[in-house]
């Protein structure tokens, strides 16, 4: 099913997916890769293969501790059709859906003595390693497509305090590292690289201004800039029924400014935070949350927005601050991947 | 004709110094508490404040009134005002407001007329009606953290004369209700306004950099930011009303506050809502409520 400028990709009726405990973790050449819970709703997760007629279990993780929302997986394509997929703490797979022999379409790495990475980030057309230490100390490194740390690239992280949980790793049109946390208690936390071991914590004179309980959903370069999407968890939303919680587009400039795409006008220690949309676009969107984004060839910001009365909403934003619908509303969108058989378009991986 | 720009603040949260600093703004009039659109008509807002024992009406109201029409905050000048009031009972809140903010502009030459009366907070119907009087008015939504505002609530409490020693206990033990009910209501208010419509600062911001966040005020507002502008905002105590009144009508703001109106900034310490949640009224609120609070302040940005 097409609507303008998006594909929309169904799910195989036989998979019952719950939309809060499924999580798209990208393509493998052209098939999409979905975290999911079931399909029997048994609590074990799957890193699955789908497509709109077939599901095929790739890994098996067992139940995720804090229940299916919380299972991880993260998947960096490798650029040549095939992907790298880590399950903290289990495995680093490589599939490749395209090999004649099946035994080689899903193949576990074994990097030597290595220990694996505990999270893995595609950052500037290759694949980033984050790795954890238990004094909050973090290891950045690349990894390449046989799953093998390149230890010259070895970089110091930015220090984690208790609590705090890297999600997302980015690199900027400058080449600076970027890298967000998680942070129950402080609200979510930015650091860019300013050089080696060297990171500016953008976010320390106080994330509290965007709520303490807010965090990063997803985010990507557009153009030069980070954009990174914030807003409430579904445990916020749930503790607080009916409360006008909007999510919000933060970016970060080349110049290490945060700035503000989307969202509420702010105090902030360096000036006043005023979005850059429009009232008009930003009342349009009327963000619950978002729930992804994308770029597509045109240059434009594709976004996932779950509003405040539950619908979802598929939006462009050009360049020049344009906003454009292209489905809206829409069924829930699980991800927004690549069209791989029309460069320049989006695909959105929606549930039922 | 000067746009309404309200402040919107449960009471004890530095509405008086913040609205008052704001107010000092050279193209803002900043009124005290004018409980005016409490209430929809003068008539029933009169009614309210002799249930409150204010027997000739909001003393905010009436210093603003003998200032502004009879140029000086004296005795006689507020008894005149109160005569006013009687003779206008039948008029609407809204239209006594656009009076005096006719007043304050012609006075003034000011840009935005600011007004604050806390107790707002409690009525949605309040604040709706204020939204229809005046749809393109601006909202600032100052905030405190709930544990300090709680303590200043139960120390107001406990210094009044209003109450019984069984109605001080009773407001003593449930005052942490306040926060949440009010901050609340402002957040679904605000909700409904348009984008740029409204800004939400912290009080401690303000304590801990006065400037930066006056000059990100008025920036937001369209108003002068250089240093002078800035600068008269930080002596608050240059208000009419930042002084005690006349007797019959003394306060109008905070009486911590008009006993010594004097800005000093500082960095308040923020206890910690889990400290709360030690107490006794702490304990009596089941999980579900813990969790509102909770995620409501951290909403707000605190723990």
């Amino acid at each position: 099913m097409a609507k303008a400028g998006a594909v929309f990709r169904d799910l195989p009726a036989d998979l019952t997916a719950d939309p809060a405990a499924t999580t798209v973790l990208g393509l493998a050449g052209d098939t999409p890769v979905l975290l999911v819970a079931g399909p029997d709703a048994s609590g074990v997760m799957t890193v699955s293969a789908v497509t709109d007629t077939w599901v095929e279990t790739l890994w098996p993780l067992g139940p995720a501790p804090g229940g299916p929302a919380t299972g991880r997986a993260d998947l960096v394509a490798t650029g040549d059709g095939r992907a790298l997929v880590l399950i903290p703490g289990q495995a680093l797979l490589l599939l490749d859906p395209l090999a004649e022999d099946e035994a080689q379409r899903t193949r576990q790495l074994r990097p030597g003595r290595a220990r694996l990475p505990d999270r893995l980030f595609a950052t500037g057309g290759g694949v980033t390693g984050l790795w954890l230490r238990s004094d909050g100390k973090t290891l950045l490194a690349t990894v390449n497509a046989r799953g093998t740390r390149d230890s010259g690239s070895d970089r110091a992280g930015p220090g984690l305090k208790p609590g705090q949980a890297v999600n997302l790793v980015l690199r900027d049109s400058a080449g600076h590292d970027v890298v967000v946390a998680e942070d129950h208690r402080t609200g979510f936390q930015i650091w860019r690289q300013e050089g080696p071991g060297n990171w500016a914590h953008l976010t320390g004179d106080g994330a509290a201004r965007h709520g303490l309980n807010a965090c990063v959903a997803d985010g990507l370069l557009w153009g030069d800039r980070v954009v990174l999407a914030t807003g409430s968890t579904a445990a916020v939303r749930q503790a607080l029924p009916g409360m006008p919680l909007r999510g919000e587009l933060i970016v970060l400039d080349p110049d290490g400014q945060l700035r503000l795409l989307a969202g509420e006008l702010r105090i902030s220690s360096t000036g006043l935070m005023v979005p850059e949309l429009s009232a008009a676009a930003i009342k349009t969107l009327d963000p619950g949350h978002f729930s992804h984004l994308a770029v597509d060839d045109a240059g434009r910001l594709i976004l996932a927005v779950v509003r405040r009365n539950g619908l979802t909403g598929l939006f462009a934003i050009a360049p020049d601050m344009t906003l454009t619908a292209l489905a809206d509303p829409c069924d829930t969108i699980l991800g927004l991947v690549p069209d791989q058989t029309t460069p320049g378009r989006t695909e959105a991986v929606i549930s039922r | 004709m000067a746009r309404m720009l309200m402040l919107l603040a449960a009471p004890r949260s530095f509405s008086s110094l913040v609205s008052t600093m704001i107010g000092q703004h050279p193209e803002i009039y900043g009124f005290p508490e004018l409980h005016l659109m409490m209430r929809e008509t003068v008539g029933a807002v009169l009614r309210w404040e002799r249930n409150c024992q204010r027997f000739l009406g909001p003393p905010g109201l009436l210093r603003a009134i003998a200032e502004l029409d009879h140029g000086a905050q004296t005795a006689e000048n507020v008894l005149t005002a109160a005569n006013f009031l009687e003779d206008c009972a039948d008029w609407k809140s809204a239209d006594m407001m656009d009076y005096i903010m006719d007043r304050a502009a012609a006075a003034t030459g000011a840009q935005f007329c600011l007004e604050k009366s806390p107790s707002i907070t409690f009525l949605p119907n309040g604040l709706e009606r204020v939204r229809q009087a005046w749809p393109d008015a601006l909202y600032i939504h100052v905030t405190r953290h709930p544990v300090s505002l709680k303590k200043s609530m139960d120390e107001f409490v406990e210094a009044s004369h209003r109450f019984t020693p069984e109605e001080k206990e009773v407001r003593m033990n449930n005052s942490m209700t306040a926060w949440p009910v009010t901050q609340r209501n402002i957040l679904d208010f605000c909700a409904t306004l348009a984008p740029g419509q409204y800004l939400r600062i912290r009080g401690e911001d303000v304590l801990a950099d006065a400037t930066g966040v006056m000059r990100q005020v008025a920036q937001w507002l369209g108003l002068r930011t250089d240093e002078a502008a800035i600068a008269a905002m930080l002596r608050p105590e240059d208000s009419p009303y930042a002084s005690l009144g006349p007797v019959n009508a003394p306060f109008g703001n905070d009486p911590k506050f008009v006993a010594s109106p004097v800005f000093r900034p500082g960095k308040p310490r923020l206890p910690p809502l889990d400290r709360f949640f030690e107490t006794d009224e702490g304990q009596r609120m089941d999980p579900a409520r813990r969790a509102y609070l909770s995620q409501l302040a951290h909403c707000l940005g605190y723990a």
